[in-house]
């Protein structure tokens, strides 16, 4: 298998934990078994990170990436990020990957069977190793759609439905095969929503007809709660009661496609 | 005795005239051992011989978890059949049905004793009785241990035979994405409902890993047909065996020729095929509490695809070639083949002393 994904990884400020974490990442991709050809990997940069990502990438070396490096001249949120970069994806699927992601080192070789063997699914999720900034395990994420709890045909294991979302809205994008055309055409993610736009995105492509599967495999190790992360400052800076209605929003908005205002009732 | 019967019995077994019966239990619950007597049978009818299956009960129904291909053999109630039986025909009967051996040793016949479990056959004999006493002579197992075992307590003057197990062909590794769900094949639930809880207790983590008790999800109390077994057996990553008084464990090999990790308790009989150096084939161990941590480090390494992972699946290539059903075919009918011929000789000896005597 060539070419058939690009990694994303969206960037929007860079610093000395930003360059840490980084170089971390993309070594993982940089050193990934068994598989025989470059990962394409686009990194997509906010204005301000731009000078300083592209110092750093001219100074650093990953023989066996291919990477390129765009500048986003216009929404700098996580969602706006995403969506400006999808339009640079030529490859059937594209991976989001945080910066402070690490791949596992067999992920990228394993998911090729799956993306191969299972051609129909929208999503590819896959198992999350939570860390804490020690590099210590915490949890696993995404894996109890492999859970009874869910599913009790052994025929759907693996896979996410509506209504097992609408009761568990804990599941992570990181290192996950999106395909390319199905985002596009479902509306990308969407910047009005605040702290659930994955999740209202999850469930848009599952109300779309499409369908989400779990790769039983650990994809990456996420730093959890990170200082400074987009969804650790949602946490800080955002009340019980404002999370919770972001949730419920989501909970409506994912039977429309496009980008709506959100009406916040005081 | 008349010298034209005997001739006539001669005739019978160079033209295949003569028939082969096999008892077996009452069929209720899928079992490797009651597959061999039906995979017998029909290797035997294969070769042109009359052959029946003789059931001990009051069930004669085709058992639905066997595949067709192997039930082509005529199935009777053993306790309404109405059947001549001679010097000639050979009666098979498996080492759980003492009664059978005892209410048909005065029958002349060639009687074999299949021997596929030392426990059953322990249980089914009284203290101080021998196979010798309801006249059997011929005792057939598949495995040299069981072999060496079993002649070591009853003695030398039995003729053993034994053979290797063949397992059918639809159990091979087809699926290339196994899944994180976990067969299990015991004899006890006891031990199994105290691994899991061991597991899940101490790997709360792995909560989300299920176990599977291999039946159809329509229809729970309904165990997997043979081939529906393999098929979901390769589709998981590891599968967990314990029967500590199994004697040979066709379970272990089914998994690996589906590329599937047994992880087991070592038998009392060491499984023969295990027996190989510098291979381990899958987690093993003698102690049951060790059972949740192997099978941790089993999804370990199936969730990450380690090395370790590679090389124990590696390793199971080794069977690919082994343990077939058609090597097995051949043994069987060796080893049948052998039993008729000495019949013959003793016929013939019997029919020259007869001669003899008229003279």
């Amino acid at each position: 298998m060539k070419n058939n994904y690009t990694i994303i990884i969206p960037v929007h400020e860079f610093n000395d934990n930003v360059k840490k974490y980084l170089t971390i990442s993309l070594k993982s991709v940089d050193n990934q078994k068994k598989i025989k050809y470059k990962p394409s990997v686009l990194i997509v940069s906010s204005v301000r990170a731009f000078d300083g990502i592209n110092k750093f990438i001219s100074e650093t070396e990953f023989p066996k990436i291919n990477l390129e490096i765009i500048k986003n001249e216009g929404d700098s949120s996580f969602q706006g990020q995403m969506n400006f970069a999808s339009k640079y994806i030529t490859t059937k699927y594209f991976m989001f990957l945080e910066f402070d992601d690490e791949l596992n080192e067999n992920y990228l070789y394993r998911s090729d069977k799956y993306l191969m063997e299972m051609g129909d699914i929208g999503i590819f999720l896959n198992i999350l190793i939570n860390v804490n900034e020690d590099n210590k395990p915490i949890n696993l994420t995404n894996e109890m759609a492999w859970s009874r709890q869910f599913n009790d045909k052994t025929s759907d294991l693996g896979f996410l439905n509506v209504e097992q979302l609408i009761q568990f809205s804990d599941f992570s994008i990181s290192g996950a095969f999106i395909n390319t055309k199905i985002f596009k055409n479902v509306g990308m993610l969407k910047t009005k929503i605040e702290l659930s736009f994955v999740y209202e995105f999850l469930l848009r492509v599952l109300n779309s007809g499409y369908k989400i599967f779990v790769i039983p495999k650990i994809g990456c190790k996420h730093v959890k709660d990170r200082d400074g992360s987009l969804f650790k400052n949602y946490m800080i800076n955002m009340s019980v009661v404002d999370r919770k209605f972001w949730f419920e929003t989501a909970k409506k908005e994912y039977f429309f496609n496009n980008d709506r205002d959100i009406v916040k009732e005081v | 005795m008349d010298i034209n019967k005997l001739k006539e019995n001669i005739n019978n077994i160079k033209n295949k005239k003569n028939k082969f019966l096999f008892f077996i239990p009452e069929i209720t619950e899928p079992a490797a051992s009651i597959y061999e007597i039906f995979f017998h049978a029909h290797i035997m009818k294969k070769e042109g011989y009359d052959v029946k299956i003789l059931v001990d009960g009051d069930n004669k129904e085709k058992p639905y978890w066997i595949e067709d291909e192997i039930l082509d053999v005529d199935i009777e109630l053993a306790s309404e059949v109405k059947l001549k039986v001679g010097v000639d025909d050979v009666v098979v009967i498996p080492e759980i049905l003492t009664n059978v051996f005892e209410q048909t040793k005065n029958i002349p016949s060639i009687r074999v004793g299949l021997l596929q479990s030392v426990d059953y056959m322990l249980n089914a004999l009284l203290p101080g009785g021998t196979w010798k006493q309801f006249g059997v002579n011929n005792i057939i197992t598949t495995s040299k241990r069981v072999k060496n075992l079993v002649s070591s307590v009853m003695g030398n003057n039995y003729n053993y035979y034994t053979y290797d197990i063949g397992i059918p062909s639809y159990f091979k590794n087809k699926v290339v994405n196994k899944i994180p769900t976990i067969p299990i094949v015991y004899r006890n639930q006891n031990d199994i409902t105290k691994v899991v809880k061991m597991f899940y207790l101490k790997y709360p983590q792995y909560s989300w890993i299920s176990f599977d008790g291999m039946v159809y999800e329509n229809d729970t109390t309904k165990q997997l047909s043979r081939k529906d077994f393999a098929e979901k057996l390769d589709k998981s990553f590891a599968a967990i065996w314990i029967d500590k008084i199994s004697s040979f464990g066709t379970f272990p090999l089914e998994c690996m020729k589906c590329k599937t990790i047994p992880i087991g308790i070592i038998p009392d009989i060491f499984p023969e095929y295990l027996d190989v150096e510098d291979k381990t084939f899958g987690y093993w161990s003698n102690n049951i509490y060790e059972i949740p941590d192997m099978i941790a480090n089993a999804i370990n390494n199936y969730l990450e695809d380690t090395k370790l992972m590679d090389k124990i699946i590696k390793e199971f290539d080794y069977f690919d070639d082994k343990y077939t059903q058609e090597n097995s075919e051949k043994q069987i009918v060796e080893i049948y083949s052998d039993l008729l011929n000495k019949r013959m000789i003793i016929l013939e000896e019997q029919i020259k002393k007869l001669e003899e005597d008229e003279k």
